[in-house]
């Protein structure tokens, strides 16, 4: 095999990697995250990509909140939702990487 | 013209600080929820108001929380992009914002605009801009003609 053959396989190895770890990063940014709140609250959904999308509220608990307790739950809860799914995500492409080893 | 690797670098890092000191809200179109990010996007403090829990349905303020982070995020997202472009853009001058400024402070985004090059940069003529796409461009299959036998 000639440099340039092998260069050539080269490069079509590296991009089928990238595409690999590309597709594995967008099937994750489909997986959303659902957290449930404390006390039976409800829930906190964020994306794949750890961006909130959705919170569900149970009627039945809220009394028991004032505005700013209610405010600083659903704050941490948001944060906290939001810090597992881009682990989620980071965690997920770096063992695509490996797996490939393009790391 | 030529690429910096290092000033690059080092304008990113500042962006990186800047970023993370500027402050954007936003509100829930009934005004009920308020949140606050950072220039990162990164959710900062939400306020729910007290006469939201007062009312008849308060469970139904799910949809507003998200509503005020994401007015927040779009709010820190046009800004950040513009710097950002200013920073990877080469032909474009990026500056840090003037030490008299209060990032820790809310600012609208009608307050913190993207810097007067980038706006002159878009406004150039295309032709001006000389650039190959290199997304579009499949390095195993566009050979150059008149490159062949180089190897």
């Amino acid at each position: 095999m000639n440099y340039q053959d092998e260069l050539y396989n080269l490069a079509r190895e590296i991009d089928a990697a990238t595409a690999a770890v590309a597709q594995t990063a967008q099937q994750t940014e489909h997986q959303p995250l659902q957290l449930s709140l404390p006390g039976d609250l409800g829930t906190i959904t964020v994306s794949g990509a750890g961006e909130l999308t959705a919170v569900t509220l149970d009627g039945t608990e809220l009394h028991q909140y004032t505005a700013d307790a209610l405010s600083r739950t659903l704050l941490h809860a948001i944060q906290d939702a939001e810090t597992q799914a881009e682990r989620r995500r980071a965690d997920t492409i770096a063992a695509a990487v490996a797996q490939t080893g393009l790391a | 013209m030529v690429f910096n690797a290092d000033v690059m670098r080092r304008q990113a890092d500042e962006l990186d600080a800047e970023l993370e000191q500027a402050r954007f809200t936003g509100q829930s179109r009934d005004g009920a929820v308020t949140a606050l990010v950072s220039g990162h996007g990164r959710l900062i403090d939400l306020r729910i108001s007290a006469a939201v829990m007062r009312g008849a349905h308060p469970q139904a303020m799910g949809p507003h929380v998200v509503e005020a982070v994401s007015a927040a995020r779009r709010a820190a997202a046009g800004p950040a992009l513009a710097k950002m472009r200013a920073v990877l853009d080469k032909d474009q001058v990026w500056q840090p914002q003037p030490a008299g400024a209060r990032p820790d402070q809310p600012a609208p985004a009608a307050d913190y605009p993207p810097p007067a090059m980038s706006t002159a940069a878009q406004q150039r003529p295309r032709e001006e801009v000389v650039e190959e796409n290199f997304d579009e461009l499949d390095f195993l299959t566009d050979d150059d003609s008149d490159d062949r036998g180089r190897w």
